[in-house]
């Protein structure tokens, strides 16, 4: 055989027993990773309107906060909705844009690429940036009506250095040890859904590269 | 219901089916694979039927549609841990001595594909299609000089692959 032998036989293989379906519906859903990748930013985007509804009532049927705390959550609330706004926005249009498959495969490939990487790297800011606001709404709202006192109980202990040493320790070292856990959760979170497939991408990517 | 420009659509996939097949057959090593990567490709082309521009051959628009869509695609996670290759048969029963050879050499020619990169197999169905270096290189966006040294070196493992199987290359 050579080339020439396979040209001809690529040429003459029959395609007499290939069905293709009679209508669109019957094809099954999108396997391609660019269709993953958008399948899980629907169900994220839609996670992050859910948690955001959930926060803004939260003090609505959860009746524990004071007036002073009630502010005090709802500002930190609207801190944590600029970021997020910013994610969604570029979530909306990221999502509109990775498909352009009849384009050449190198552009298709680094624009899905550049595009993921992108986004991986806003979403990753917005999660550091939320993440210590939420950790923060939650203390409130786990407080409830103590949120007040306890405030003023470390403030005070601070002030006067009675145990205040002690005390700013123990939460620093929560705070960081929350945070690490949170932000280890969040890299790994993001490779299962995003990472695999900037990888793949990537290792494509490479096989096109020039020769030099 | 399908409308009329999904019945066009579906008209000229018909005429097209059997590249969209081999496409399927050498990106994918077993037939569910490639049956699942024939209907993606299938809904990746209607996905994108809006930027087909009717100016150039509807052929040549899919040519490259589907072999993007076969490059970025891969097989699912769950499926079988490792490739096992159904085995060549030494003689094809159907068909005269010749067709029996074409068939026989496209096993060998399936089965070591496999074997090569996702963007080697896209320089081997190009230049199997008759593509010229040019053509290649505009379509996978590379030089024209890329072009040619990445295909010689595709055609050369190839060889090397269906070699490897005993068969006289």
């Amino acid at each position: 055989m050579n080339f020439d032998d396979l040209k001809a036989a690529w040429n003459n293989e029959s395609d007499n027993n290939i069905n293709i379906p009679q209508n669109l519906e019957s094809l099954k859903e999108a396997q391609s990773p660019v269709d993953k990748v958008k399948k899980n930013l629907r169900m994220e985007f839609w996670l992050n309107i859910v948690f955001l509804v959930i926060f803004i009532a939260l003090p609505f049927f959860y009746n524990r906060l004071t007036p002073m705390s009630t502010v005090l959550y709802y500002t930190l609330l609207l801190t944590m909705l600029m970021p997020m706004s910013y994610y969604l926005v570029n979530f909306y249009k990221f999502y509109g844009r990775i498909n352009h498959l009849s384009i050449n495969t190198k552009d298709s490939l680094n624009e899905v690429y550049f595009e993921l990487k992108h986004f991986i790297e806003i979403y990753k800011v917005m999660q550091h940036f939320i993440s210590p606001t939420c950790l923060l709404l939650g203390l409130i709202m786990g407080l409830g009506h103590k949120t007040g006192k306890v405030l003023d109980k470390i403030a005070d202990a601070t002030i006067t250095q009675h145990d205040g040493i002690i005390l700013i320790t123990i939460l620093i070292v929560s705070f960081s040890t929350l945070m690490t856990l949170f932000f280890i959760y969040v890299k790994w979170y993001i490779n299962c859904l995003y990472g695999k497939h900037l990888k793949e991408l990537e290792n494509i990517r490479e096989e096109l590269k020039e020769i030099e | 219901m399908s409308t009329a420009k999904e019945k066009e659509f579906l008209a000229l996939v018909e005429k097209h089916k059997g590249i969209i097949h081999k496409i399927s057959k050498m990106y994918m090593d077993n037939t569910d694979d490639q049956n699942d990567l024939f209907q993606e490709i299938i809904l990746q082309l209607w996905k994108s039927y809006d930027s087909f521009n009717r100016q150039s051959q509807f052929s040549t628009w899919m040519y490259r549609v589907a072999l993007n869509t076969a490059i970025l695609y891969y097989k699912k996670d769950k499926r079988k841990p490792e490739t096992v290759y159904e085995a060549i048969p030494e003689t094809i029963a159907l068909g005269d001595d010749d067709s029996e050879e074409k068939e026989l050499q496209l096993a060998h020619f399936y089965r070591a594909l496999q074997k090569l990169d996702k963007i080697e197999k896209a320089l081997i169905f190009y230049h199997l299609e008759n593509y010229s270096h040019k053509e290649i290189g505009e379509n996978l966006g590379i030089s024209e000089g890329n072009a040619r040294v990445k295909l010689s070196r595709a055609k050369n493992r190839l060889k090397e692959l269906i070699k490897e199987q005993g068969y006289e290359f």
